[in-house]
C-alpha cells in the first residue's frame, strides 16, 4: 500500500493488471466489515466485474460465497456502492446457488424512494424469479410498469420481455398496465411498451390488429417504436390477408419519415412484400437509391443489402439504381462493395456484363480473399445465366487464380472453373489452355494435382490433344514427387484415350522409369506394361474408374488391416463400406445457427468461408461402428459386426426432432442406432429412446434399449435398440412402427440451464423395414462374364417381373441396384441414353461369404411406362437365391 | 437481439467482450476470428468513430474506431445495421466519457472497465436495447467517481 501511496494518479493505470482471481475472491471479506467502507467495497466489486469481463469464470461455490457476502451491502446507504452491488448480484445470480434468498431485500428495494434502487432491483429480480415466486411480487411489477420515471418503467418493461419466457401466463395479465405505459412521455418507454404488448398479444390476431390500428393514428415519437410498428403492420398484412389499406398506407407514409431508420424499415418492408404494385416498389427503391449515396456506410450497406435481396425476386425494379451501385464497387467499406457487385451481377444483362466484369477486375487487388470468394461464387452463377460469356468468365477466374491469394480462395476459384467447364462444354479448351499456363507457376501442390487430373480427363478429347503434352511433361521434369506421379497418370490417359499419341506416350513413360520417387516409377512401369500388352480393358479400369468406395473408408479399412497384423488373407476391398458417416450438419433449426458448415450458399451473400476443416475432422468412417458398438457393454457379446446399413431418415430434416437410423446386423442380433438431433434451442430432452413395434413379433425377440440421458440443443447423439433373431429360422424380414419418447425440460433463458421440472412427450417417426439388402454385402469380381459362365445353370433361379411406373432404363437400373445393395460389374450400371433395353450385372455375397451373381435383363414395355425385368440369380445355395429374389416381393 | 459487444486494441487483441447470446467459448472465438478476417483491412477507414459494417454467417456487425480501440457491435433480427449503429453511438460516448481525463487509450480504458460496465448496463439489458439517450444514461448511472479508485484509499 505504501508503495503506491507516494505516486500520483498515474499509478492507477496498473490497478487491474495482474489481478489474481484467488486473491480477489479472498478480498470479499471487506463486505463483512462493520461499518461498511464504501470505497473499499467498491474497489473489490470493480475487481470482480473486471475479472468477469475478462472472461474469468467462477466456480459455483465461489460465486455463491461472493453472492452471499455481497448481500451484506444492502445495508449500505452509499448510492454508488449500491449500484455496483446490484450489478455484481445480477452477474452472479445465474452462477450462484440459492440466489432467491435476496428476493425479499430486492422486493423491498422495488418500492424504495430512490428510483435507481427500484430500476436495478427489478433487473435482478427478473433474472432470479420463477413462476412460483412471480405471483407474490407481481403487483410491484405492475406498479413499476406504470411508473412515471422512465428509468424504472423501462427496466420493468424490458425485464417483463424476458419474464415472458419464464412465466408467460402471469406477464400476459399485465396488458392494461403496459397499454398505459405506451403513453409515457419517454420515447424509450414507448418503444419497450409496444414491444412487450405486441409479444403479449402475439397469438391473438384481432387484438394485434386493434392495437396496431390504434397506434397508427396516435403518432409515436420514438423511431424504434415506429420501426417496430412497421414490422407489426407487415406481420398483419402477410398473415391475415387483410383488405384494410391503413396498414399499407402507414408503411408508405413512413417512407417520407425524416428518420433514416424509419424510412429504411418502410422501404425494406415494401421490397419484401409478395404482392406489390409498381408504384409502391418504385417509391421504396427511390428511398433506397438516396441511401446509396449517403455519407454513412451503414445506410449505404442497408440499402444495397435490401436491393440485393430484391434483385432475386424483382431484378427490373433494381435497375434504376445500377449507376449508383456501380459507384459503390470501389466503396472503402468492402462489405458494401461486395454486395454491390453481386447485386449488379444479378441484374446484369448480356450487353453490360462484360463491362461489369472488367470493372470488377480492376479493383480486385483491393479486396481481401474472403470477399473474393463471394465474387467468385457470383461469377459462377453468372456462367449459367450467360453461357456465351464463358470466355470472359474463365479469363476473369483465371486472373484470380494467378494473383496472390490463400489456398482457400484458389480452391474456390478452381472449383468455379470446373463448374463452368462442366456446364459449358465450349469453354473446355480455353479453360484447359489457361490452366496449363497456370501450373507452370503454381505454388499449391494440391491444385496442380487436381489440374493435371482434369487435363488428363478432358485434354485427349479436345481437337488437338498434343498441345497439352508439353505442359504435363514439364511437370515431370520440374516438380515434386506427388505432382510427378499425377503427371505420369495424366500422360498415360492421353495414350489411352487418344490412340495417335500412344507411341509417344510410351516413349515419355519410359523416360520416367529412372525417377527417384517410388510412386512415379511404379506408375510408369505399370502403365508401360499394360500398354505393351495392349490390355486396354484393364488400363482403362485403373486409369478411368474411380475407386468404388470412399477414400476415407478405404484408408480406415487399410489401417485396421495393418493394425490387426493378420496377413494370411489378402485385403478385400469389398469389406470397405460405401457409406460415409458424415457429421450432422450444425445448420439446423432457424438456419441462423452461426458458423454452420456448408452454409456457403445460404441466403446472405457475404457468407463465411467454408469451415471445411471441422467437418472433415468430425467424419467417422463406418469402420469405427464395429469398435464403437463393441465398446458398449450390452452389445459386446454380439460378436463381429457383419453389416451396417446406410442412413435411413425417419423424419423430415426440418422438424423439431431429426432422427435417422442405421441398422447394424450381427450373427444373431440386430442393433438399431437412432441418431437424434434436438433442433429446439429452448428445450433439453432427457431419457430419449425409440419405441419400436414390429409387424411380426414372432420373428424376433426384444433384447435391450439404451436411451440418451440428456440431449441438449444441436448436438446429435445416438440411442440404441437391440433385437435378437434366430438365423436358423431365416432372417426377420418385417417392418416397425417407431415412436420417439422423451422428457422435455425447458431451458431457462436467463441461466441457459434446463429447468428442474419437465414433462413426458412423444413424437411419431416414419416406419422402417428390415429388408434382404440388410443381409447382403457387396463383392467385387475380376471378370464377371467368366465367373458367370463357370457356375452351372443348375444353381440358378430365374424370375420375371415388371417395375411398374419406371419409365426409363436408367431409373430401373438405379432401383435394382438400390434394392439389392450389391456391387455393379463390367460397368453395366452405365446406360446408353434413350436405351430401350439393357443388361445389368451385380455381384454380392451373403453374410456367410457365399458369392452371389445377378444378371438383370430389362426392357421397357410397349406402353413405355413400365420396365420388364428378367432376373437371374446364381449362387451355390438355393435358399440364398430365394432370399435374394424376395427383395423384389 | 443484440448478440455481443467486443472491444479490441488495434492489434485485434480483445480488451472487453460481452456476449448476450450465450455462445459457447469455441463459437465465440470462431466468430472473433472471422470478424478479424473480414474487417482487419478496413480498420483504418473506421477511425474517428466512422461506423462501418460487415456481414457474415447471417450476422451483421457494425464497427468503429475510437482512440486506440476498436468497437464491434453485432446483432440480428430487429437490430439491423441502422439500429446497431444508433446504439453504438451512446456506447462510444460513454466510453469517451469515462476516459475523458486521459483520452481513450487501451490502458486507461482497462482501468475504467468497471465504470464502463455500469454504463453499458443501462444501454443494453440482456441483449435488449434499454436506453440510447446519453444524458439519461449518465443520470441513471449516478455513480460519481470524481476521484479515481486507488489502492491507497482502501
Amino acid at each position: 500500500m505504501g508503495k503506491f501511496g507516494k505516486k500520483d494518479d498515474d499509478e492507477s493505470e496498473f490497478l487491474f493488471e495482474n489481478l489474481d482471481k484467488g486473491q480477489v475472491v479472498q478480498e470479499k471479506r471487506a463486505f463483512n466489515e462493520s461499518p461498511i467502507h464504501p470505497r473499499k467495497c467498491s474497489l473489490v466489486i470493480s475487481q470482480f466485474l473486471y475479472l468477469l469481463s475478462r472472461g474469468d469464470t467462477f466456480t459455483k461455490k465461489e460465486a455463491t460465497d461472493i453472492f452471499f457476502a455481497a448481500t451484506k451491502l444492502f445495508q449500505s446507504k452509499d448510492i454508488p456502492l449500491r449500484r455496483l452491488m446490484y450489478l455484481l448480484l445480477k452477474e452472479l445470480s445465474s452462477i450462484s446457488d440459492d440466489a432467491i434468498i435476496v428476493i425479499s431485500s430486492l422486493t423491498k428495494d422495488m418500492t424504495h424512494k430512490i428510483e435507481l434502487y427500484r430500476a436495478n432491483a427489478i433487473r435482478i429480480l427478473c433474472k432470479i424469479t420463477d413462476s412460483s415466486i412471480l405471483p407474490q411480487i407481481e403487483r410491484y411489477f405492475k406498479q413499476s410498469i406504470v411508473e412515471k420515471d422512465p428509468h424504472v418503467s423501462s427496466a420493468a418493461l424490458v425485464s417483463s420481455i424476458h419474464l415472458l419466457k419464464v412465466s408467460p401466463e402471469i406477464v400476459k395479465r399485465w396488458g392494461n398496465e403496459v397499454q398505459e405505459a405506451i403513453s409515457n412521455k419517454s420515447n424509450m418507454v414507448q418503444y419497450h411498451a409496444l414491444a412487450l404488448l405486441h409479444r403479449i398479444k402475439q397469438h391473438d390476431r384481432l387484438a394485434v390488429i386493434k392495437l396496431v390500428s390504434n397506434l397508427i393514428k396516435n403518432s409515436l415519437r420514438s423511431p424504434y417504436a415506429q420501426s417496430y410498428l412497421i414490422r407489426c403492420c407487415v406481420e398483419i398484412i402477410e398473415e391475415s390477408n387483410t383488405e384494410d389499406r391503413i396498414f399499407r398506407e402507414y408503411i408508405e407514409s413512413c417512407l417520407r419519415s425524416k428518420n433514416d431508420m424509419v424510412a429504411y424499415e418502410a422501404a425494406r418492408s415494401i421490397c419484401s412484400f409478395k404482392n406489390v404494385s409498381a408504384k409502391e416498389i418504385n417509391s421504396a427503391v427511390g428511398v433506397l437509391q438516396n441511401f446509396l449515396n449517403s455519407t454513412k456506410p451503414t445506410l449505404r450497406f442497408a440499402a444495397v443489402r435490401t436491393l440485393n435481396k430484391l434483385a432475386q425476386t424483382n431484378p427490373t425494379a433494381v435497375v434504376p439504381c445500377n449507376l449508383d451501385m456501380e459507384n459503390l464497387i470501389t466503396d472503402s467499406n468492402r462489405s458494401i462493395a461486395t454486395l454491390a457487385i453481386t447485386t449488379l451481377l444479378k441484374v446484369g444483362n448480356e450487353s453490360n456484363v462484360e463491362r461489369l466484369i472488367k470493372q470488377i477486375a480492376n479493383f480486385l487487388g483491393d479486396i481481401n480473399d474472403e470477399f473474393k470468394i463471394v465474387v467468385v461464387d457470383a461469377i459462377t452463377s453468372l456462367s449459367q445465366k450467360f453461357p456465351k460469356k464463358h470466355k470472359h468468365l474463365i479469363i476473369f477466374l483465371n486472373k484470380i487464380l494467378r494473383d496472390e491469394g490463400s489456398l482457400q480462395l484458389k480452391q474456390a476459384t478452381l472449383d468455379a472453373i470446373l463448374t463452368v467447364v462442366n456446364n459449358i462444354p465450349e469453354s473446355k479448351e480455353i479453360a484447359l489452355t489457361e490452366l496449363c499456363d497456370y501450373i507452370e507457376d503454381c505454388d499449391f501442390q494440391d491444385l496442380t494435382v487436381q489440374i493435371l487430373h482434369l487435363i488428363g480427363q478432358e485434354g485427349p478429347l479436345t481437337s488437338s490433344p498434343a498441345q497439352y503434352m508439353r505442359y504435363i511433361y514439364n511437370r515431370v521434369l520440374l516438380d515434386s514427387g506427388i505432382i510427378r506421379a499425377a503427371a505420369v497418370t495424366s500422360i498415360a490417359k492421353f495414350g489411352l484415350l487418344y490412340e495417335p499419341m500412344r507411341d509417344k506416350v510410351i516413349i515419355l513413360l519410359q523416360r520416367c522409369l529412372l525417377d527417384e520417387d517410388d510412386e512415379v516409377r511404379d506408375r510408369a512401369i505399370l502403365y508401360l506394361r499394360l500398354f505393351k500388352e495392349d490390355d486396354i480393358h484393364y488400363l482403362s479400369k485403373i486409369l478411368m474408374d474411380d475407386v468404388p468406395v470412399p477414400t476415407v473408408n478405404m484408408q480406415k479399412s487399410l489401417e485396421v488391416y495393418l493394425h490387426n497384423g493378420d496377413f494370411s488373407e489378402p485385403f478385400d476391398i469389398a469389406t470397405v463400406s460405401t457409406v460415409v458417416e458424415t457429421a450432422q450438419s450444425p445448420m439446423i433449426g432457424d438456419g441462423k445457427s452461426p458458423f454452420a458448415t456448408g452454409s456457403k450458399k445460404s441466403e446472405s451473400n457475404v457468407t463465411s468461408p467454408k469451415a471445411s476443416g471441422s467437418a472433415a475432422n468430425d467424419q467417422e468412417g463406418p469402420e469405427s461402428y464395429g469398435t464403437k458398438l463393441s465398446a458398449i457393454p450390452q452389445f459386446s457379446g454380439y460378436g463381429k459386426l457383419l453389416k451396417s446399413s446406410e442412413f435411413i431418415e425417419l423424419t423430415e430434416t426440418e422438424t423439431e426432432y431429426v432422427v435417422n437410423c442405421v441398422k447394424h446386423v450381427f450373427k444373431e442380433h440386430i442393433v438399431f442406432q437412432f441418431n437424434v438431433t434436438n433442433t429446439l434451442n429452448e428445450q433439453q430432452l432427457d431419457n430419449v429412446s425409440v419405441k419400436m413395434v414390429p409387424s411380426d413379433p414372432k420373428l424376433l425377440k426384444y433384447e435391450c434399449s439404451i436411451p440418451i440421458d440428456a440431449l441438449p440443443y444441436g448436438e446429435p447423439q445416438p440411442c440404441y435398440v437391440a433385437i435378437r433373431y434366430n438365423p436358423a429360422n431365416g432372417y426377420p424380414l418385417c417392418s416397425f412402427s417407431n415412436t420417439l419418447k422423451f422428457k422435455v425440460r425447458e431451458i431457462d433463458p436467463s441461466t441457459n440451464q434446463p429447468e428442474e421440472q419437465g414433462y413426458d412427450d412423444q413424437y411419431s417417426l416414419e416406419r422402417m423395414e428390415i429388408v434382404p439388402k440388410d443381409f447382403l454385402n457387396r463383392a467385387y469380381v475380376g471378370n464377371f462374364v467368366e465367373e458367370w459362365k463357370a457356375i452351372s445353370e443348375d444353381n440358378q433361379l430365374v424370375q420375371t417381373f415388371s417395375l411398374v411406373g419406371v419409365k426409363t432404363i436408367d431409373e430401373a437400373v438405379k432401383q435394382i441396384v438400390k434394392t439389392l445393395g450389391m456391387a455393379t460389374a463390367e460397368k453395366s450400371e452405365v446406360v446408353q441414353p434413350k436405351a430401350m433395353k439393357h443388361i445389368l450385372y451385380l455381384s454380392g455375397k451373403s453374410l456367410s461369404n457365399q458369392l452371389i451373381y445377378v444378371r438383370a435383363r430389362m426392357k421397357l414395355d410397349q406402353s413405355q411406362t413400365n420396365t420388364d425385368v428378367e432376373l437371374t440369380i446364381k449362387s451355390d445355395s438355393e435358399e440364398l437365391n430365394e432370399f435374394v429374389i424376395s427383395a423384389f416381393n | 437481439m443484440i448478440n455481443n459487444l467486443l472491444i479490441t486494441n488495434l492489434n485485434g487483441n480483445s480488451v472487453f467482450s460481452k456476449y448476450y447470446n450465450n455462445l459457447n467459448e469455441e463459437k465465440q472465438s470462431e466468430y472473433e476470428k472471422l470478424l478479424y478476417q473480414f474487417t482487419k483491412e478496413e480498420w483504418g477507414n473506421a477511425k474517428n468513430e466512422k461506423h462501418l459494417v460487415t456481414e457474415f454467417s447471417g450476422y451483421i456487425t457494425v464497427f468503429t474506431g475510437v482512440g486506440d480501440l476498436m468497437l464491434f457491435l453485432c446483432g440480428s433480427d430487429e437490430y439491423d445495421e441502422l439500429a446497431l449503429s444508433d446504439i453504438l453511438i451512446p456506447i462510444v460516448e460513454s466510453l469517451k466519457d469515462i476516459c475523458k481525463k486521459k483520452g481513450v487509450t487501451e490502458a486507461y480504458f482497462i482501468e475504467q472497465i468497471p465504470k464502463f460496465i455500469l454504463y453499458l448496463d443501462e444501454i443494453i439489458q440482456r441483449g435488449h436495447l434499454d436506453q440510447v439517450q446519453l444524458e439519461s444514461i449518465q443520470n441513471y448511472f449516478a455513480l460519481k467517481h470524481d476521484q479515481p479508485l486507488k489502492k491507497d484509499n482502501v
